[in-house]
């Protein structure tokens, strides 16, 4: 918009020169290092269908996918996903039911990993357990980031006082060891699925209070707020039109990011015996449980935690390819 | 300056007294008495009410939860960390061999990282897109998306029981037996250090990368520098600012961060030291590592803030 104005602005004083041959700019009329070639000398009025403006759905795919890893980690992504939805059509056995005349047995044509100390089918656990990965580590994201964009948004309308008192409580959360926060929250709200959503969450909102405290503080300060806000505009109105706007990319990205940090803290804890309960497939407790037989069956433990590191790489990449096709600040340095 | 220091001095210390208070409630919220957990849970099943107050009161759990604060706070003053609740031990006598256990690992890690890091990010950033570059960077981004147990699980697979090189698990003081020491010691460094290694390869890569790209890089080329001198004067000092930052995070976490590695290898340190105290629920334990920890996260961030100055002059606080 401001682009807009100021060549409007330039057209009206009269800078708009000898109107040479700038033809419909388009991103392949920048060379290599995104100058403007030398043949388009002088000013032009542009209009708005001539400005060098790129579909902006087709700017983030080409942007998005321009780099391999991410196309490659998405694509893994995007199989993780489809595994925890069809679990059960492509699970060859039920992850539950138990044979013990069956236990421990190596890969084979009809277990191909082979089965657990219960003689539980692996393969079957494996694709389970990113049931669980990808819920748990979705859900702690979604709460974390409404935790920390409604924390921000109070401490960013707040006065100078309370907001330095949310902030500086904020530090002391974030200087608590993450894992002594975790446990310790898990230890008071027992193991079940609501206290490692809410322990993983503690641990990741604060980001958030940074991010929406630190727009608030900025866009408050403008002239143009400044003015709605004195003809009565409520919080609200200012919430939505100005500040939303100015942090959906950055929370995009940023809850991107910390899925894949999501998804590790809660197979640690599930690694530490304090996940979801036993007979639930979860893969940090599958490492932990197939250690015992590190030397006869390694596969019982290195397998789930194979899944783990690739679906939290595949997440890595996602967010940042987001990151790359959505951070202004990057705009124009790639693709 | 000095009054910048002083200032985040008093933040410090607030920061201590609010988690510290924090802690000191969520632990209180635990379900189970550990008075009850150990009463009923040992030999002293036929104890009479009254010694069970006796007990509690000695060991400073009645009166309001205000007071057993403040009366705990007092004592952690004067620097005593008090007597375990459910062990009767004296914390300040078992916790310096464990502090010392976990520095001594974490620190070797963290100085690996620190050295090694840096290094293979500036070779990537050079030679980049070449092999090297190519090869190093899947590295990193497997030691950044692996799990530490995992790694720890792997690595023990292949080098202790499929190789036999070094024992699966276990801790022997150096003073005690260095060759054992050193055998048993080798995994849970290795592990612990390329979680660092791999974030400051991508972190100093980054960094190297865009400063490559600065005026006065080209500048320095243009004057007739020699390779040498402009990547260790200009190019080195100028990319390390994110890496310290990174390298100030990584060190608040080698008392905490190596809990996972030292359950897995059993190597009687900090980190299982407090996983066991908290699943006893042994209030003081919990509390005192908590408050050693949390100081060592402040003055990690101070030190990482005052090594700012000194590093990028441009930055000055008042």
């Amino acid at each position: 918009m401001d682009d807009h104005n100021m060549k409007d602005n330039l057209a009206a004083e009269g800078f708009a020169g000898a109107e040479p041959a700038v033809e419909n700019l388009t991103a392949e009329d920048f060379d290599a290092d995104g100058f403007m070639p030398e043949e388009g000398e002088g000013f032009q009025v542009l209009e708005d269908g001539m400005l060098p403006m790129m579909d902006e759905r087709k700017r983030f795919l080409k942007i998005f996918f321009h780099r391999k890893t991410v196309a490659i980690g998405f694509g893994i992504f995007v199989a993780m996903l489809l595994l925890a939805v069809l679990a059960p059509v492509v699970a060859p056995y039920d992850p539950y039911v138990q044979d013990l005349g069956n236990v421990l047995t190596g890969p084979a044509a009809n277990h191909l990993l082979g089965t657990d100390a219960l003689g539980r089918d692996l393969l079957s656990r494996v694709i389970f357990g990113s049931r669980v990965a990808i819920l748990v580590g979705m859900v702690c994201v979604v709460v974390s980031a409404l935790i920390g964009v409604t924390i921000g948004l109070v401490a960013g309308f707040s006065s100078q006082a309370v907001n330095s008192v949310i902030m500086r409580i904020t530090d002391a959360i974030m200087a608590i060891p993450g894992l002594i926060l975790i446990l310790l929250i898990v230890a008071v709200f027992g193991s079940n699925i609501f206290a490692i959503i809410l322990a993983v969450s503690l641990g990741m909102f604060p980001g958030y209070i940074r991010l929406v405290n630190g727009q608030v503080l900025s866009v408050r300060q403008n002239d143009y707020v400044l003015a709605e806000l004195a003809m009565g505009a409520k919080h609200s109105r200012i919430i939505l039109t100005h500040i939303l706007p100015n942090v959906f990319s950055p929370l995009i990205v940023q809850m991107s990011m910390m899925l894949g940090g999501a998804i590790m803290s809660e197979a640690m804890l599930s690694f530490l015996g304090l996940g979801l309960a036993p007979p639930i497939a979860a893969w940090g407790r599958m490492c932990f449980d197939g250690q015992k037989y590190l030397s006869m069956r390694p596969l019982l433990s290195l397998a789930p935690g194979f899944m783990i590191m690739l679906l939290v790489f595949s997440v890595n990449m996602v967010g940042d390819g987001l990151r790359d096709a959505l951070d202004p600040r990057l705009r124009g340095t790639l693709g | 300056m000095i009054g910048y220091i002083g200032r985040r001095l008093i933040h410090s210390v607030l920061v201590v007294v609010v988690v510290s208070a924090i802690v000191f409630l969520l632990m209180r919220a635990l379900p189970g008495d550990p008075i009850d957990m150990m009463v009923s849970g040992s030999m002293l099943a036929n104890i009479t009410p009254e010694q069970v107050e006796q007990i509690r009161h000695d060991r400073g759990l009645d009166g309001p939860l205000i007071v057993q604060y403040f009366n705990w706070a007092g004592r952690m003053l004067t620097g005593d960390f008090g007597v375990s609740i459910t062990n009767n031990y004296n914390i300040n006598k078992e916790l310096p061999p464990r502090i010392g256990v976990s520095l001594m690992l974490g620190l070797t890690s963290f100085v690996l990282g620190c050295l090694i890091g840096p290094v293979l990010g500036i070779l990537c950033a050079i030679r980049r897109g070449k092999f090297l570059d190519n090869f190093l960077t899947i590295l990193a981004n497997i030691g950044i998306t692996a799990p530490v147990f995992w790694i720890a699980i792997f690595l023990m697979y292949i080098f202790a029981v499929q190789l036999r090189w070094v024992p699966i698990y276990g801790y022997t003081a150096p003073w005690e037996d260095f060759g054992m020491f050193v055998k048993q010691a080798v995994l849970p460094i290795t592990v612990g250090a390329l979680g660092p290694i791999a974030g400051t390869t991508r972190q100093m890569r980054s960094s190297v990368l865009e400063v490559l790209g600065e005026d006065y890089i080209r500048t320095a080329w243009a004057k007739g520098l020699n390779e040498r001198k402009v990547l260790l004067k200009h190019v080195l000092k100028n990319s390390l600012l994110p890496i310290i930052t990174m390298q100030g995070q990584m060190l608040r976490g080698i008392l905490g961060g190596s809990a996972i590695v030292e359950m897995i290898f059993v190597i009687p340190g900090m980190g299982k030291f407090m996983i066991d105290a908290m699943q006893s629920h042994d209030y003081t334990v919990v509390q005192g590592v908590t408050v050693i920890m949390t100081v060592m996260t402040v003055a990690c961030s101070l030190l990482v803030d005052l090594l700012y100055v000194w590093v990028d002059p441009r930055i000055q606080y008042d």
